[in-house]
């Protein structure tokens, strides 16, 4: 039976070890003992004790992958050919640990390229079956179509990774990997509704796509270009992610967004206030039509607000704690010490600060991440992002701008320069559609920005460095 | 050699010989950033950005 061609997989396995010599060796399954030696030896690697103790196998995964019949025949040769020891962790159960030889791993690790196709087809479908699940929907899949269109200047970009870290440092290595992962997307195949591919793809709970270009680090970005040949630019919001947890706090914690547009802005809160319910006068809850007044009162600090859709809301804080290190430094503390810090009945300098000058928000802010945790408060204001740029950009890219390369990262978008400014416009359209779901007279519009990746024209430069 | 994964709370752990480098981009290209010395599957699968503060 002839198989469609898949791309090649790599699998790490101990210099020491031979295939050829187990005994019961079957030609066969070659690949089969190999891909059972990466499996272990990544499990080795990500267990505490390394090399030292036994480990669980996923024999499920495996036997899907190589035959339930097969399976323990691959084991057995292994244990045999003293390649790997059995541990029985369970009387009485057939719950097994297993651990790889120490004199195997004396010589070290390689990479093999595994060739058999229908062991990349087997595990090409297993990957598959995780990719298939989060891309249902056509705006998905004209995104994840629009990643097998980037490409990367694989030379340059190694050249520059050599001249900049130090060979066998992990900024190195995984710069290497990530260029060389990046440069895979490009020969992802569909055939017969199967997506054949070698580089990660993962979609998280708050909706944001992990992919080689969001994990790329950031002085590579230069590298990346289209298919053809086109350089990218990056659009991406100003204070982001405080417009986004601004909105959400606002539906969560007070109501309808909608409604803190219209009434009860500013004033001062109080320890009777409820915010998380809405303040309903004596009458209960009124209808809540278009360009009707709501009954209960949402307090906005205007000047939090105005700063954040304008873009200037670090630059405000900074200004107003007399920050002396870089914005940088500012947003980090500010995020570890405000945003998605515990809820502690103590506050920290920054709360303390932020509450002097944003009540409103702070106490918001303090409710939910009591009420829910800092750790979903996080997920949930990422979700709101995800949705603005995967479904609400991602439906406007899929249907204004068909032939138009692009890539999402995580809150910004990825967008070849000649083209950024008429996706910018509709990037702003959308945003004031989707930060004011009602007509309002003074709509909240987000400010966008383009980057250029500036390396690029330093290139030379940057590679002319001496090594570090 | 080294690995990467990425869990459901979006924290991505490359793992290889120096330890377990993990990373968690929070938005604002802010990134938090550390590095486990030893950490079980169990333990990388239930990283969030708790662990990252």
């Amino acid at each position: 039976m002839k198989f469609p061609e898949y791309p090649t997989v790599t699998c790490y396995t101990p210099k020491g070890f031979d295939a050829t010599k187990l005994p019961n060796y079957n030609k066969r399954h070659h690949y089969k003992y190999d891909w059972s030696l990466h499996t272990l030896l990544l499990k080795h690697l990500r267990s505490s004790s390394k090399f030292d103790e036994p480990v669980s196998l996923s024999g499920k995964v495996l036997q899907e992958l190589f035959g339930s019949v097969y399976y323990p025949m691959i084991i057995k040769s292994l244990m045999d050919g003293k390649v790997i020891t059995r541990f029985n962790y369970r009387a009485g159960e057939h719950a097994f640990k297993y651990k790889i030889n120490p004199h195997i791993l004396k010589e070290g690790i390689q990479a093999k390229q595994i060739d058999k196709v229908t062991i990349r087809r087997k595990i090409h479908l297993f990957r598959d079956k995780d990719i298939q699940r989060n891309l249902k929907d056509a705006i998905s899949k004209h995104e994840f179509q629009n990643l097998t269109f980037i490409d990367i200047d694989v030379e340059d970009a190694i050249k520059f990774i050599n001249s900049k870290y130090k060979e066998g440092t992990p900024k190195h290595t995984h710069r290497i990997l990530s260029v060389y992962e990046v440069s895979r997307m490009k020969d992802t195949q569909t055939a017969e509704g199967i997506i054949k591919m070698d580089w990660m793809f993962k979609v998280d709970r708050s909706g944001r796509w992990h992919t080689p270009i969001a994990h790329l680090a950031k002085d590579l970005r230069p590298f990346l270009k289209t298919i053809d040949g086109k350089r990218f630019v990056e659009l991406d919001g100003a204070c982001s992610q405080l417009t986004f947890c601004h909105k959400y706090l606002l539906e969560h914690v007070s109501g309808k967004v909608s409604n803190s547009n219209i009434i009860g802005e500013g004033g001062t809160p109080t320890e009777s206030d409820n915010e998380y319910e809405p303040q309903w006068g004596l009458d209960g809850p009124k209808p809540m039509g278009r360009g009707s007044l709501p009954s209960y009162d949402v307090r906005i600090d205007l000047m939090w607000r105005n700063a954040i859709f304008n873009g200037n809301a670090y630059q405000l804080l900074m200004d107003g704690m007399q920050w002396k290190k870089s914005r940088d430094e500012f947003k980090e503390y500010f995020f570890k010490n405000l945003f998605f810090n515990k809820y502690r009945p103590k506050l920290t300098k920054m709360e303390e600060a932020f509450k002097h000058y944003f009540p409103h928000e702070f106490q918001r802010l303090r409710k939910t991440k009591k009420r829910i945790g800092n750790k979903e408060l996080a997920v949930a204001v990422q979700r709101y992002e995800s949705r603005f740029w995967h479904k609400w950009i991602g439906s406007s890219m899929r249907e204004k701008f068909k032939l138009i390369n692009y890539a999402t990262i995580h809150d910004s978008i990825l967008l070849p320069e000649e083209n950024v400014n008429e996706v910018m416009v509709e990037v702003t359209r959308q945003a004031i559609r989707f930060f004011n779901p009602y007509d309002s007279d003074e709509p909240l519009i987000p400010t966008f920005r383009v980057k250029t990746f500036e390396a690029v024209s330093d290139r030379g430069t940057e590679l002319n460095r001496p090594q570090k | 050699m080294s690995k990467q994964t990425t869990n459901s709370n979006g924290v991505t752990c490359i793992i290889d010989s120096d330890g377990i480098h993990c990373s968690y981009y929070v938005g604002d290209d802010i990134t938090f950033r550390k590095t486990f010395k030893n950490l079980t599957d169990k333990e990388i699968s239930r990283l969030s950005v708790d662990d990252m503060l």
